[in-house]
């Protein structure tokens, strides 16, 4: 999947998991195993490029959020247009399992960041699921 | 078995941050009683509108400052009387009829699981039940800023619900049921769950404020509050309603831990 953000395209592709409803669903503890991919608009120098494993809240309260794991790859400068891959192996937690309520939506989801020496860095995430069932996603048994 | 932590009473409630029920009681008579001190003032002074010549409209013009305090101050009264005969009386009522119960669960359930939960409650006088209702409840809360203000919402989700019957109660005896419950097997567990308070206090941030200012941070770490899921909760509870005839009815929920863990062989 290719997203289009200002001064860097990131394409985060999820190599392993099981397809629910489009998105890539593991169990908890799973290892995520996927690739980045960084096309950098201009030329640019980077402190590292990371890949985090965070889960975050959505819906009506103010955000939560938590980073469960990270993976340091390619530092330095960085050509414009040139892409840049970075391999990465994140382990989930056994906790929280995605979730969506009436109030709530809890979502898992890979990010890639890329931490700029300079200016703003420039971020992108692909949402996974972790259940540990893959048959139904109804957390109220209806 | 375990005893269950009380939790709320009503369920599916929407509350604001700050201002609950003794704040809108304090306010609503503080403002009650400056309106009677602002017309008391006024009656004393014998102050009079001075353009109206016409003696029955000065007359109806010199009291109706003292029909619209009295409206003022019933009103504000009333709230004041709703908001402390609600909480306070009413709970007062309820205890003098009821003695807290006592309330044995699991320790903690797992996603998929049966529990049976053990209400004992004392009855202190004599009363008609008309009706027992005890639910298990899946809660979400959540609190929001808008602007500077903080709100706090919640939605309950009913899972399971066992309506049983009444009858009277005399004082001196005791209502007692055994009833089972089950987390749906695709359910969520309790939001933060303890492992994630654990891990978050030995996060890189958490250190490194620990680093900055070991004293603000032990104290910060000890708060209730201290949680990577602030603003965001899922937990469940078993919510058991008594309604009394010609008596406040007894509200209460209880809640149950659930582990992030799902039972695969339920044998109860």
């Amino acid at each position: 999947m290719f997203r289009n953000k200002a001064k860097s395209d990131i394409r985060i592709t999820i190599k392993n998991g099981r397809t629910i409803d489009g998105l890539q669903a593991f169990l908890p503890n799973e290892e995520v195993r996927g690739e980045a991919e960084i096309i950098p608009e201009n030329d640019i120098t980077v402190d590292a490029i990371r890949a985090r494993l965070v889960w975050y809240t959505q819906g009506r309260g103010d955000r939560d959020m938590g980073v469960v794991d990270t993976v340091t790859g390619p530092s330095g400068f960085l050509t414009g247009g040139v892409p840049v891959r970075m391999d990465f192996t994140l382990r989930l937690p056994s906790a929280p399992w995605s979730y969506a309520g009436q109030l709530i939506t809890l979502v898992w989801a890979v990010q890639i960041v890329v931490d700029r020496d300079r200016g703003l860095d420039y971020d992108d995430d692909q949402p996974i699921i972790m259940t540990p069932t893959f048959e139904t996603l109804d957390p109220f048994g209806s | 078995m375990h005893q269950l932590e009380p939790s709320f009473s009503e369920i599916t409630s929407t509350g604001r941050s700050g201002c609950g029920v003794v704040s809108i009681a304090a306010v609503s008579i503080l403002v009650a009683l400056l309106g009677a001190g602002v017309f008391g003032l006024m009656a004393l002074d014998g102050s009079d509108l001075p353009f109206l010549d016409n003696p029955a409209a000065a007359q109806v013009a010199d009291n109706l400052p003292f029909v619209l305090g009295g409206l003022l101050c019933l009103g504000f009264g009333s709230v004041a009387a709703w908001a402390v005969g609600s909480t306070i009386i009413g709970g007062a009522m309820r205890r003098a009829k009821l003695d807290e119960p006592e309330v044995l669960g699991p320790e903690k359930v797992r996603v998929g699981e049966s529990f049976r939960v053990q209400y004992r409650q004392a009855v202190k006088g004599d009363i008609n039940v008309t009706r027992i209702n005890v639910r298990l409840l899946l809660r979400e809360w959540v609190r929001y800023t808008s602007g500077t203000d903080t709100y706090t919402t919640s939605h309950d989700h009913v899972i399971q619900t066992h309506e049983l019957p009444g009858g009277l109660f005399s004082s001196g005896s005791m209502i007692i049921q055994e009833l089972d419950f089950a987390i749906p097997p695709s359910g969520i567990h309790t939001f933060p769950t303890p492992q994630m308070i654990e891990d978050f206090k030995d996060s890189p941030e958490v250190k490194q404020m620990l680093e900055r200012n070991p004293r603000l941070a032990v104290r910060i770490t000890q708060a209730t509050t201290f949680t990577p899921a602030r603003n965001n909760k899922l937990s469940w509870h078993v919510h058991v309603q008594i309604d009394i005839d010609r008596w406040p009815d007894y509200n209460q929920a209880f809640e149950v831990p659930v582990a992030a863990e799902v039972l695969t062989d339920n044998r109860f």
